[in-house]
């Protein structure tokens, strides 16, 4: 029999806040997290503003060699620390093959090699650090997490492009369901605003050209233009319910059900058929009707394509109801943080589950012509909420769904 | 650079990037014993930086202590 999986702990680093508390109190406020770009700069380029994470955040008290952790590793690391200590978890008491990792990143350590990169192409092959390849290769945030604790679990990074998180989410769930580990470390994390890939994104002619941070994404909205990259990450400690009951654990929400789609239609345009089969698989593996979600979490990107698209979608699976039902979409203010956006809004409705605030699009002014969505400029407070539903609709036209539950 | 010098050099690349103490590392034993591989290989990028220097595969087989790091270091700096 499938065991209930539970959310025990979170930790979150985001240009809103680098644990929950402040992230969540940033959204309810409204608050942006994309700026301009201070990274590089940007006068040869279109694109002006992202959602950069500046500083990178750093472990308060977990003894690890910093010069194995590359940026990316080190906000892993922060994140897990957060998720461990929110969850009251001494994992030194744990069979240590019995807790594992899983992350999910759409671009991985690309951030980190961009200097490696520049290195050998501006001064010299020579000066390239030796450690280049153990610290940047793709399971490496993942085995640094790991190593941090000594887990020695199933520890992997996945990737899925901007479902990643989710797709991480749902292998590590499916563990913890059938009993082959006791614990899980999961999440997302992409660290995207380096200028190698802000460029790439810019010549494919998908990020907002908009210099004004607070209207440069606006998802469903008339105006909207593109999509404004960001950093961030989101993990979660992930157990059985009965095993959380057990050590009497803070339990933040159930995992009710998670669902996974691909189009195979196209590398870049999403298909609404697609999203439909992902929404309808997770209504019926959490045997929920569409009049049970309480809040749809939007994956809400900003594009003229993917919002229209995600709109037929939703419309289709929920009807007129769809018109009733709060609806969010936290990239407004935080950019779009790729394969970690999937964690950061399941980050943000654990914070709704909490303390009942569904949090607004505030620069959400004109919805698109024909869309019905109940939306606020200002946010809402609803304690009732029960089931909140979270989006993510990947490049690869690889799509999750996810239903998490108040318990 | 004088001898004493280079030894110096070398006991602050390998003292920053292990934090031991001079008497962990200088006392004969092999290097293999107390510093990780990844770590000597760091090691070796520093000295290469800080020398100007280039240690080549086979020679960095020969460097098991502290001592054979110096002489191996006065070495290239003398064929330079």
């Amino acid at each position: 029999m499938k065991q209930r999986v539970v959310i025990t702990g979170c930790g979150v680093a985001s240009p809103l806040g680098n644990n929950l508390a402040d992230f969540c109190r940033h959204l309810h406020a409204g608050r942006f997290g994309i700026r301009p770009i201070s990274r590089y700069d940007t006068t040869p380029y279109t694109t002006k503003v992202a959602a950069e994470l500046d500083p990178i955040p750093q472990p308060t008290h977990l003894p690890t060699q910093r010069k194995l952790n590359n940026a990316i590793s080190t906000v892993c690391l922060c994140c897990a620390e957060q998720a461990i200590d929110t969850a009251q978890l001494d994992l030194s008491t744990y069979n240590r093959e019995q807790v594992g990792v899983i992350l999910g990143s759409g671009f991985l350590n690309l951030y980190d090699l961009e200097a490696s990169y520049e290195t050998m192409f501006t001064v010299s092959p020579l000066k390239v650090s030796p450690l280049t390849v153990p610290v940047n290769m793709g399971s490496s945030p993942a085995n640094r997490v790991g190593m941090a604790y000594g887990l020695q679990g199933i520890i992997k990074s996945v990737t899925t492009a901007c479902s990643s998180g989710l797709t991480a989410l749902l292998d590590s769930v499916r563990l913890i369901q059938h009993g082959e580990q006791q614990v899980m470390l999961t999440g997302g994390a992409d660290l995207v605003t380096c200028e190698s890939l802000m460029v790439a994104w810019e010549r494919l002619r998908v990020p907002s050209k908009v210099t004004d941070p607070t209207l440069a994404c606006r998802p469903f909205d008339r105006a909207r233009s593109g999509i404004v990259m960001g950093d961030g990450a989101a993990f979660f400690v992930l157990e059985s319910l009965a095993h959380a009951q057990q050590r009497q654990a803070p339990i933040l929400a159930e995992v009710r059900a998670i669902s996974q789609t691909a189009d195979s239609v196209d590398l870049v345009k999403p298909d609404a058929a697609g999203e439909v089969r992902c929404l309808q698989t997770v209504l019926a593996k959490a045997a929920l009707s569409p009049t049970d979600i309480g809040l749809i979490h939007a994956h809400g990107t900003s594009t003229t394509l993917n919002d229209a698209v995600e709109y037929e979608a939703l419309s289709t699976v929920f009807g007129a109801h769809l018109a009733d039902i709060p609806l969010c979409a936290i990239k407004a203010m935080l950019g779009h943080t790729m394969g970690a956006s999937g964690s950061l809004a399941l980050a943000a409705a654990l914070g709704t589950f909490q303390d009942g605030y569904i949090y607004p699009i505030p620069n959400l002014t004109q919805l698109d012509e024909g869309m019905r969505l109940r939306v606020s400029q200002t946010g809402q407070l609803d304690p009732t909420i029960d089931h909140i539903l979270i989006n993510t609709f990947a490049f690869g036209g690889i799509n999750n769904c996810l239903i998490v539950s108040k318990i | 650079m004088t001898d004493s010098t280079t030894r110096q050099t070398l006991i602050d690349v390998i003292k920053a990037e292990t934090l031991l103490e001079p008497h962990e590392f200088t006392a004969g034993q092999p290097l293999s014993e107390i510093i990780d591989s990844l770590t000597m290989l760091e090691i070796v990028f520093q000295i290469e930086e800080q020398f100007d220097i280039h240690v080549a595969d086979d020679q960095l087989e020969t460097l098991q202590t502290f001592e054979d790091v110096v002489n191996g270091v006065e070495t290239l700096l003398a064929e330079k």
